[in-house]
């Protein structure tokens, strides 16, 4: 802090500079080692001019004589020299803690030991970036109290990101992202909902170029949070962006990155290849959907079907020997008659994926203007075929220290994204190819009838559709094309108070941005949809925040021991929406798949408003560099609540204390750094409330898989109805307390660090949707009801284990242990659907912790036997509790170490517990195409349990494959722990030896390389949906993938 | 500093000015839904006719109820092949009926919201009685089936909103006494309203025609006192009184006429195009067999075929391959929600227990039956022809010709005359699943569970329904002698 003032007092004095001599200047910077400081400031002092040591520490420039030069490198103390012709600067060690400052709420600036709540924080070289476009991804591991669940391995695939466990039953438990002092929407632009049908959609954090990011600070704790308000009850990510370095650059800096990668499914799904077709061994079954068939070496003796048998086929073509007819062939055009052989469908259907990211930056600091100009270009195909993303992005940023009064900037951020996806569950193609029986050869016979586009050929007649047919005719794509940044001035008036500094500053920003949704399904996708269809759907936001705000900063006292900070501000926050969607029905005719050619249409559209108005109120106290004391308050006036209970107060007061100050402490040679720290926060959400409405109801869902009748009717007839929810006039905002207790504590000089927090966060009063009797007429009540705490116990360690000249060893462990737990729903309300079908569900459940996976259980008599009923497992009546999804800790490892130019650095994690719902293993048990249904395909067996009407042990003898599939039709079967270690990233770096001017550094990577799980055949990270169910409930979702690559960055 | 004043004044006017309440209220204005008075009450009749047929009468209730009467096939490897094999869990548990437990209260809000409208003179509104006697024959419609269907429900304390969150349960006698008043009220309505034309092309059923929505009324009397003849055994004079009154009044049959089989699909058709969970069922194709039905091959598709209940095999396929009736595949075919043929079965019914002449009546019932299947083949056979070759009525055979009629789209009542003739002991026509009774222990619901919303919402109905397994046991009221 200190220095910074130094440095702005000399640039104070720029305008008065004398005209002297110059002088050029050859130097050398070199720690206590005699090795040389790459990238240290060198600056001249009370001037603008400055330059930074190279790799081998050395630099030039021209300076005055009889100047100082002001040499300083993160970590070392600074030291000034007299300006000579040849200067020779060795920095020290600072032993002392770091001048560490950190982004606070607001953008209020920091120094990290002053602060009462724990923050953690991740700088570019931390990121995973290679070989990923999402900012999740890059994360992933790194951080304590952080969960980042991706939802697949997908392009643009959402990820679900929760600090310190969920506050909202139902809602947004995202936290708000802030990128360069402006609130960035990362919501997906539509929830999945129940995640059951169609194709994810991206959450908006996939606009954000993670190479363009500088720093990432994660605010967990309400406290450190409370000054955002309303928005910020979630927790904040503040991002910061790369800009041009500090010092004066005589030319820009510029770098050119660009990795190139390969993916590759990370667990394939090996079926059994054992057993043909059909729903049991004596008979194949050319249309059926399971594998339950004879065994595929013996078709060509099928009575029906073989080429050895006397039948219909055999009687018109004579007698194949070793072949079997198969219909689907005949149907496409092909040789019927066929070898059994097994095919492998699942490897042949997926590729392999690809992606690229380059990125070029510019960036310089000259004459008190500092810039940084970025061109980014992230490209991806995907395993599955057809499926891709193409984002391009562009940003500028510029800060201006006009003079010593008045800076002004500005930042800018441009991308435009393509997604085009897969759909799951019950629209999945997955599951089609995992299903299609081994002999059936999916890729080589053609997916339809020749010369007719419209009639798939399938193993199977059904809703499902082909997948090879889809890839070529269907497309699920979102397209998304946004603008956001902010310009500010900033004002910093003379005082006649020493020692202190007021500043205003005002910033309007801007967040701009049209997502259009198209989903495609070609004539003859399914029985249902023989016409095809088309939705073009979107949403389009605009959003502006003004913000401004004053700073009071200072010293007082009569050894100034005490130091304040005053912060007054204002927020407004005014969004306008769009929301359209046209869809149109039945085509004409094929291969002209727009609206045009629809011959049917509905359309809606609507435009939507919000707006938040906040004032809020930070001061801090500090005492002898040791105590420091923060209270804030806020208080946000917020629309979307109904009259009267739109103003929310929100408190926070934390304490920090540095105790290795205390005299019997100090420069202690074991513990180097103490600090205690406690804060109490309240923070809220408010709802969506609307007053009671109608709408114009149509009909879909339940058994029906597509929109028999909407409105207006074919004889244009339309109406209205009341909404199913009602909404509670009496609505207040919900409330989330939270306390924070925790300990920073270096060792070793440091050599150790651990951070320990232990947070208490209680939720009352939950806005969300409580669901009512059907007999009162609605079937939801938008009202306040409910408690959840969460106890979250975080640890992060970081030890600099090796430390030497050539080489060094860090390790990083981030280790979190949570429980969020649903204490009451409302009054009668046991449990709330979050998504899942009829069931099993996901959902909230009193009692448990959250959220949990409800549905069907096996009937099981007192001691736990199965109760069986001829001989076979039974359901339960009703959905049980089947399992906390929530796992018992994740721990994120981080290991990596150097050797002379030669760095390695890798991220694993490991997640102990943990439930979810895996509906494709169970269904693919269920059809008999598992590995692990291989036993079951023959023969018979006597099920272990007790047979409900004797109630004495079972004798009945059942088959074994009536036994398997009546295990694996109940839910209970299909739940799993998710339990997982994971490599999740290995990178391996080398810096080249600085050629012409340019340094270059060559890296190779691999992510998600090594799994261990306890789910068989699948990578517990892929899952249905976008929202709180995320991560919980599998079914036919896009597998993960593993990635192998390697990329080049130039320095210039 | 004068300056630095101003701005500073001008700027926090600004801000606040910004988050006044009546700012706020301006920027929360709905602009994607009407608020409920802007909506004129005829504009939500359409709604409330497609919600009882498409919902309500077909929907999940006929669905599955088609099993349970062996008026068709569960089939398809999941729920309805569940049903078919009378998986306990299948039928007691509280989620399979509850969207239509759902859609049929919400739907009868929208009802109860046009009487309002109209009872309370919202402007735009005021003397529409036509409209409010359509309103009140729906509201009669709907809680009779819920009522049917479910036993004791949620009745005079229903349909409140957030002013009756929890509703007690009435007992089915009151449910009853209500319904037959509704339909006594909306019979008033429609004489005080005769020359009105309120709702004109938005009545999807009628075109705004009140005397046929009056006959409707008397048919609905009727159906609801015969509904009670097991325990209230004197009701038959009123049953035929009120069907004759129907009758004059030239009743051509409630339903709805909009669909085409392109954009707007009959439920059933929906069904069977989305899921193959339907085929033909052996116990109707058996009835239709000996009079030589002309419905038969439109009832197996024109091969023939049809199946046993309860055969697991046939039960489990699900690549749509076995024979189904054909008019569902249609897409186009009217929607009943009180059919022409059930009015003058029950006519039929009434003269035949009170030992009249109930030939014509039986004769119109079948061949209204008939020749509305054959209509959609553009089958010229003659429906009166096989009608008067059916004979002298009997009860057995008007309830055969009933159950066979029924199980296009009436599954509902046919489930209610099952059930109501086995309380009074007879039996016409014979139920073959075996697995009605599973190891002596009885799997043929005789109601249907409360819907999952009131049983985890409203503790009354969490206390009526306990594990489920009441459905068993405890018959409904109109069923219990």
């Amino acid at each position: 802090m200190k220095r910074k003032l130094t440095m702005f007092l000399v640039l104070f004095f720029i305008g008065t500079g004398l005209a002297v001599a110059q002088t050029q200047v050859r130097g050398t910077v070199t720690d206590e080692a005699g090795d040389p400081v790459i990238g240290a400031t060198i600056q001249v002092k009370g001037t603008s001019q400055g330059t930074v040591s190279d790799i081998d520490g050395h630099f030039n420039l021209s300076a005055s004589v009889g100047g100082t030069l002001v040499i300083s490198y993160v970590g070392y103390r600074t030291v000034e020299i007299p300006v000579s012709a040849n200067v020779s600067a060795v920095l020290k060690e600072d032993t002392e803690m770091l001048e560490e400052i950190v982004v606070t709420a607001m953008g209020i600036r920091r120094d990290r030991k002053a602060l009462g709540y724990a923050v953690q924080d991740l700088k570019s070289e931390q990121l995973s970036k290679s070989g990923t476009t999402s900012l999740a991804n890059a994360i992933q591991g790194k951080l304590t109290g952080v969960d980042v669940r991706q939802s697949s391995g997908a392009p643009g695939a959402s990820a679900q990101i929760v600090i310190r466990g969920a506050r909202s039953f139902d809602g947004n438990n995202q936290p708000l992202y802030v990128v360069d002092g402006m609130p960035v929407n990362t919501s997906a632009d539509f929830s999945t909902g129940n995640s059951i049908t169609g194709a994810n959609y991206a959450d908006r954090s996939i606009d954000i170029n993670p190479e363009d990011v500088e720093t990432i600070n994660v605010l967990k704790g309400q406290a450190a949070s409370a000054l955002y308000g309303i928005r910020a009850s979630n927790g904040v990510i503040v991002i910061t962006t790369k800009r041009g370095l500090g010092g004066n650059m005589s030319k820009p800096a510029v770098t050119v990155s660009t990795n190139l990668s390969a993916q590759k499914v990370s667990r394939k799904f090996e079926r059994q290849d054992v057993y043909a077709q059909g729903n049991g061994i004596s008979a194949y079954n050319p249309t059926a959907s399971m594998s339950w068939g004879p065994k595929i070496s013996d078709l060509p003796n099928d009575p029906v079907y073989g080429g050895n048998a006397t039948n219909s086929y055999t009687n018109r073509d004579g007698k194949r020997e070793g072949q079997y007819y198969n219909t689907q062939r005949a149907k496409a055009g092909l040789d019927g008659w066929t070898t059994p052989q097994a095919y492998d469908n699942v490897g042949d259907f997926l590729e392999t994926g690809f992606t690229e990211n380059t990125n070029l930056n510019i960036s310089q600091s000259i004459n008190g203007i500092n810039y940084s100009f970025g061109l980014n270009n992230s490209y991806q195909e995907g395993i599955i075929p057809s499926t891709g993303m193409n984002r391009w992005g562009t940003r500028g940023l510029v800060d201006w220290k006009i003079n010593s009064q008045w800076n002004t900037g500005f930042s800018m951020n441009y991308s435009s994204n393509k997604i085009i996806g897969t759909p799951g569950a019950n629209d999945g193609i997955m599951n089609v190819v995992y299903s299609a029986p081994a002999e059936y050869d999916l890729k080589g016979i053609p997916n339809h009838v020749p010369g007719d586009v419209t009639n798939q050929v399938l193993f199977r007649v059904t809703s499902f559709v082909n997948p090879y047919w889809w890839a070529e005719n269907n497309e699920y794509s979102q397209h998304t094309n946004r603008a956001f940044g902010n310009a500010y001035v900033e004002f910093q008036p003379k005082l006649s108070l020493e020692n202190f500094t007021l500043k205003f500053r005002e910033q309007g920003g801007l967040d701009i941005w049209t997502s259009d949704y198209s989903t495609v399904r070609a004539m003859g996708t399914t029985t249902s949809l023989k016409g095809g269809d088309i939705e073009n759907y979107g949403r389009q936001h605009n959003v502006f925040n003004n913000l401004l705000t004053a700073n009071l900063d200072g010293r007082f006292g009569a050894n100034e021991e005490w130091g304040l900070n005053v912060v007054l501000g204002n927020e407004v926050n005014d969004e306008n929406m769009r929301v359209w969607d046209y869809y149109g029905s039945n085509f004409n005719f094929p291969d002209f798949l727009t609206i045009g050619n629809a011959t049917s249409y509905t359309a809606s559209e609507y435009t939507r408003r919000e707006r938040t108005v906040g004032f809020f109120g930070s001061a801090s106290l500090s005492w002898e560099d040791q105590l420091y004391l923060t209270v804030t308050g806020r208080n946000d006036y917020v629309s979307t609540m109904p009259r009267g209970s739109r103003s929310f107060f929100y408190p926070s007061v934390s304490l920090g204390w540095e105790f290795t100050r205390l005299s019997g402490l100090h420069n202690n040679n074991v513990l180097n750094y103490g600090k205690l720290r406690a804060s109490f926060a309240q923070v809220g959400q408010a709802g969506s409330f609307y007053n009671n409405f109608y709408y114009t109801p149509g009909y879909g869902g339940g058994f029906y898989t597509y929109t028999p009748v909407s409105y207006p009717l074919p004889s244009g007839i339309s109406t209205f109805m009341p909404y199913s929810r009602v909404y509670d006039e009496g609505l207040k905002p919900q409330n989330t307390t939270n306390y924070e207790l925790g300990a920073d504590l270096h060792f070793f000089k440091s050599r150790i660090k651990l951070e320990y927090t232990y947070s208490y966060q209680n939720v009352k009063d939950q806005i969300f949707s409580v669901p009512v009797d059907g007999s009162t007429g609605y079937q939801e009540m938008l009202t306040n009801a409910g408690k959840m705490q969460t106890r979250a116990h975080e640890l992060s360690v970081n030890a600099a284990i090796l430390q030497a000249k050539d080489y060094d060893l860090n390790l990083v462990i981030n280790f979190t242990k949570m429980k969020n737990e649903v204490i009451e729903l409302a009054p009668g309300v046991e449990s709330i659907m979050l998504g899942g079908f009829v069931e099993p569900q996901i959902r909230a459940q009193a009692g448990s912790t959250y959220p949990n996976i409800y549905g069907n259980a096996f009937k099981r008599d007192a001691a736990g036997n199965l109760l069986l009923l001829n001989g076979l497992p039974q359901v339960t009546g009703d959905s049980r509790d089947l399992g906390n999804c929530s796992p018992d800790f994740v721990t994120g490892i981080t290991l990596g170490g150097r050797f002379k130019r030669v760095s390695l650095s890798t991220t694993w994690s490991w997640q102990q517990g943990g439930k979810m719902y895996h509906g494709t293993n169970m269904t693919m048990n269920y059809f008999g195409v598992t590995k692990e249904s291989l036993p079951y395909h023959e023969g018979t067996m006597v099920v272990d349990g007790i047979d409900e009407t004797t109630g004495k042990a079972n004798t009945k003898e059942v088959s074994k494959q009536s036994y398997y599939q009546a295990y694996n039709n109940i839910s209970e079967s299909g739940i799993y722990d998710t339990g997982f270690v994971k490599l999740r990233d290995l990178t391996l770096t080398y810096q080249l030896p600085k050629m012409c001017a340019v340094d270059i550094s060559v890296h190779g990577f691999a992510r998600n390389v090594l799994l261990w799980a306890k789910l068989p055949n699948f990578d517990p990270e892929s899952s249905q949906g976008n929202n709180n169910m995320s991560g919980y409930f599998e079914r036919f979702s896009v597998p993960n993938t593993s990635s192998y690559g390697g990329g080049l960055t130039f320095t210039f | 500093m004068r300056k630095h004043i101003l701005i500073i004044l001008s700027v926090t006017f600004l801000v606040l000015s910004a988050c006044t309440e009546d700012m706020l209220d301006k920027i929360n204005k709905d602009k994607q839904h009407p608020s409920p008075d802007a909506v004129p009450a005829y504009l939500q009749l359409s709604e409330a006719i497609m919600s009882t047929g498409f919902g309500t009468v077909s929907g999940d209730y006929a669905f599955y109820l088609s099993s349970l009467n062996e008026q068709e096939i569960g089939v398809g490897n999941n729920q309805l092949m569940q049903a078919e094999l009378r998986n306990s869990s299948e039928w007691t548990a509280s989620t399979t009926f509850n969207n239509v437990w759902n859609s049929t209260y919400g739907n009868l809000l929208n009802i109860r919201e046009i009487i309002r409208k109209i009872t309370t003179e919202v402007p735009g509104n005021v003397g529409q009685y036509d409209l409010l006697g359509m309103a009140q024959v729906l509201e009669a419609l709907n809680f009779g089936i819920l009522t049917d269907m479910h036993g004791d429900i949620p009745y005079s304390e229903a349909l409140k909103g957030q002013g009756n969150l929890q509703p007690a349960l009435d007992a089915q006698k009151d449910v009853y006494a209500g319904i037959i008043s509704t339909l006594d009220e909306a019979i008033a309505n429609f004489e005080r309203g005769k020359d009105l034309i309120s709702a004109g092309k938005q009545d999807i059923a009628f075109g705004g025609d009140v005397n046929q929505w009056k006959a409707t009324a008397y048919a609905l009397k009727a159906r609801y006192l015969l509904h009670k003849l097991a325990v209230e055994p004197n009701v038959l004079s009123q049953v035929e009184t009120n069907a004759a009154e129907a009758v004059k009044l030239g009743f051509k049959g409630f339903t709805v006429q909009e669909f085409n089989g392109v954009t707007c699909d009959n439920p059933w058709s929906a069904f069977i195009w989305s899921r193959n969970y339907t085929a033909s069922s052996l116990t109707v194709a058996n009835i239709m067999e000996a009079p030589d039905d002309p419905r038969l091959s439109y009832y197996t598709y024109e091969t023939g075929e049809s199946y046993d209940p309860g055969n697991e095999e046939i039960s489990q396929v699900a690549d749509g391959s076995l024979a189904f009736p054909a008019w569902y595949d249609l897409g186009s075919q009217p929607l009943h929600l009180f059919s022409k043929s059930e009015l003058y079965f029950i006519l039929a019914e009434a003269q035949l227990r009170l030992s009249k002449d109930a030939t014509d009546a039986f004769r119109t019932a079948v061949e209204t039956s008939v020749s509305e299947i054959l209509g959609l083949f553009d089958d010229n056979t003659s429906a009166s022809e096989y009608a008067e070759s059916l004979g002298a009525p009997t009860l057995k055979k008007l309830f055969e010709q009933k159950y066979v009629a029924q199980s296009y789209d009436e599954q509902v009542e046919a489930y209610n005359d099952l059930r109501r003739l086995k309380a009074m002991g007879e039996a016409y026509v014979v139920l073959t699943n075996p697995r009605n009774t599973q190891s002596g222990i009885n799997r043929y619901p005789e109601r249907l569970p409360y819907g999952n919303s009131g049983v985890i919402g409203n503790p009354n109905v969490k206390a009526a329904y306990g594990d489920g397994t009441y459905i068993y046991s405890q018959k409904t009221w109109v069923n219990d002698k």
